[in-house]
């Protein structure tokens, strides 16, 4: 580009010149084309043909007809119900002991300063750095039969009666607590850390206790912490496969582990595909909750 | 109706003392300002009166009875903070309402009580909004109806207009005295803007690294500093470090009479407030001489910066804007009143047309 002008000016960046200009909205789809394609090809196309499969089945004359005969199998076979209600059950009880153990850690992680709150917070971080499989062994050799919690508990109270929940139930929420721990104490501190010290001294300069500014402010302005973390922690614990896998019984067995099962084993991909359309399906309902809660978030700090 | 009064007040957080012995009273019916810089232990000190901090010594007393053991929501105090004081997810009279609620009044009793609440801050039929649905200076309006419906023997507020602009401030400040005089209830009013202490309070507390350096009617403080922070921090004051026998200062012993008692001392500062010189154009024998460094038109006054010879500082003249004086040009100040300050000892009024005083 030859640039002539009596000012001797300098050439204009193309950027800025009329002509070339692009349209920030053009921007901005090319800046997330890349992920949208991988995503499209990759995972909503696989997908949508899988959701496609399950509800249609060959006709005698050899085209497609909708059906959802492959449903009404599911909810027949005893099994596939059965398991589906365990992962439920093991879900609900799992996000419910993430709260009840997550929220007095946060409570006293907003409220105290000092090398303890320190201490413990590095603690409640600390499963976020280990990888799951590693932490399924490792829990393994601590609740295990003959492990590290049997003989430490025969050791120093000469307990006999231990019952490992090991390849139980209770084995599985106790590794997936303990996975979930980390991401329930982050989310509850911070939802806690975003209400003002001075709501609250209000709240017992009119006259409340402790107990009634707890439940009166403290409770209601962490409402939609609570929902966001309890929707993730359903999403990660119904969806989970490493840690029930490992640790829990064969059967009855959470979602993740029975499509394996009926995929590789069982070798039945087209009903492994209808056990994930419906794991997906609850899933979906559940991350709807969690969208609808974050987005009002956004709304409202807009306005 | 109540007197408060604290008596050697201390509170240390760590190594850092945050109010070092202070002992007030507060008169029933009485305004009083704690008035200072960031950091002078005023907040700390009505967070103690509050029950919000526990003291590291001294006592409370609240009509002579001693409650410095008990906890916030027990002590006969209300306070309004200085922001994010209502309860978002309530509306205006659920934020109202709930200290009424607490106290187990009947449902009609707290409706009423709501309402004259609000009638009082000038915001009925305000019920139902939410604290979102209202500007700054509404939501401190119903912060002070929440504390007010309570009927507290002392009402509190930490700087409860600092985030509001300048013209909304001046117009609560205005409607908060007259609550005040109508209630007739005892108020302490944590401020670090001298002009919102001066114009509200009956009685000043300046408060300097944890003490109460003074304490006294507006315009006494702005007449009497007793020393040099309170002469600097009310009002503009020019502060010219001086000796009686060095007239390098830039200020001629001549046309400066000290006190007898005082011109022996090392080091003297002399206080004078802008609106206390005389201006002569032009410059008379026996008059300070200065070079008008800067106008600025104030509105109703003008305020001057003049350039004394040899002083390191231009002094600060407010004048009569009938009088026109130009930059660069040369004027004669004469003071006609100041204050001079040595150290360790009060300071000492000098009114050159009256007889000196003995320092």
């Amino acid at each position: 580009m030859t640039v002539t002008g009596s000012r001797g000016s300098l050439p204009e960046p193309a950027t800025y010149s009329g002509r070339f200009r692009v349209p920030q909205s053009v921007l901005g789809y090319a800046l997330i084309l890349l992920p949208l394609m991988v995503m499209g090809t990759l995972i909503l196309y696989p997908a949508f043909l899988s959701i496609a499969d399950t509800v249609t089945e060959p006709s005698s004359g050899g085209s497609l007809q909708v059906s959802l005969a492959d449903y009404v199998e599911f909810f027949n076979t005893p099994l596939a119900v059965r398991n589906l209600a365990f992962s439920l059950r093991i879900t609900a009880v799992t996000v419910a002991v993430l709260f009840l153990a997550g929220f007095p850690i946060s409570l006293y992680l907003r409220f105290t300063h000092g090398r303890l709150g320190n201490l413990i917070q590095m603690l409640a971080l600390f499963p976020l750095f280990v990888p799951g499989i590693i932490a399924a062994y490792a829990l393994i050799r601590f609740i295990g039969d003959n492990g590290w919690l049997e003989r430490f508990l025969h050791l120093l109270f000469g307990y006999e009666g231990f019952t490992s929940p090991y390849l139980r139930p209770a084995g599985i929420v106790v590794g997936l607590a303990w996975e979930g721990i980390s991401i329930t104490v982050l989310i509850l501190t911070a939802g806690l850390s975003q209400i003002p010290d001075s709501l609250l001294e209000t709240a017992t300069d009119v006259g409340a206790n402790r107990w009634q500014a707890f439940w009166r402010i403290t409770m209601p302005l962490m409402k939609r912490s609570v929902l966001i973390v309890m929707t993730l922690n359903f999403l990660t614990v119904f969806g989970s496969f490493t840690i029930p896998y490992l640790l829990g019984p064969a059967s009855p067995e959470m979602m993740g582990p029975y499509m394996r099962r009926t995929f590789y084993d069982a070798n039945l991909p087209s009903r492994a595909q209808v056990q994930a359309v419906i794991t997906f399906l609850i899933s979906a309902v559940i991350s709807l909750l969690y969208v609808r809660s974050v987005v009002s978030q956004k709304v409202e700090e807009e306005s | 109706m109540a007197t408060l009064k604290l008596h050697s007040l201390v509170k240390r957080f760590g190594d850092v003392t945050a109010v070092n012995g202070v002992d007030l009273s507060v008169e029933n019916g009485e305004f009083l300002c704690l008035l200072g810089p960031s950091g002078c232990g005023k907040t700390t000190a009505l967070r103690m009166i509050a029950g919000f901090e526990n003291p590291t010594a001294g006592d409370i007393f609240i009509d002579g009875m001693p409650v410095t053991a008990m906890p916030p929501n027990r002590r006969p105090t209300a306070m309004v903070f200085q922001q994010y004081t209502l309860w978002p997810h309530m509306s205006v009279f659920q934020n109202i309402a709930y200290g009424l609620r607490l106290r187990r009044l009947a449902r009609a009793v707290v409706e009423e009580k709501v309402a004259d609440g609000l009638d009082l801050v000038g915001l009925a039929g305000y019920e139902k909004r939410l604290p979102s649905q209202l500007s700054g200076g509404q939501q401190q309006r119903v912060a002070l109806a929440r504390a007010l419906v309570l009927e507290p023997k002392i009402l509190l507020l930490d700087e409860p207009f600092s985030s509001l602009d300048a013209a909304l401030r001046v117009r609560l400040r205005e409607e908060l005295l007259r609550i005040q005089r109508q209630l007739g209830i005892a108020t302490i009013f944590v401020t670090h803007d001298q002009e919102e202490a001066l114009s509200l309070a009956d009685r000043i507390a300046l408060m300097q690294l944890g003490n109460i350096v003074q304490l006294d009617t507006p315009s006494e403080l702005y007449a009497h500093p007793r020393n040099l922070f309170a002469a600097e921090f009310i009002g503009a004051m020019n502060l010219l470090p001086t000796h009686p026998s060095d007239p390098t200062l830039g200020l001629d012993p001549r046309t400066l009479s000290l006190p007898p008692g005082m011109q022996g001392n090392a080091s003297l500062t002399v206080a004078i407030r802008p609106e206390d010189f005389q201006v002569t154009v032009p410059s008379e024998p026996g008059m300070w001489t200065g070079e008008v460094e800067q106008t600025m038109d104030m509105g109703h006054y003008r305020k001057v910066l003049v350039t004394l010879a040899g002083a390191s500082a231009p002094v600060k003249v407010f004048m009569a804007k009938s009088m026109e004086v130009r930059e660069r040009q040369t004027i004669g100040l004469t003071p006609l009143r100041y204050l001079v300050y040595a150290e360790e000892s009060e300071p000492v009024e000098v009114v050159p047309d009256r007889p000196m005083p003995q320092a």
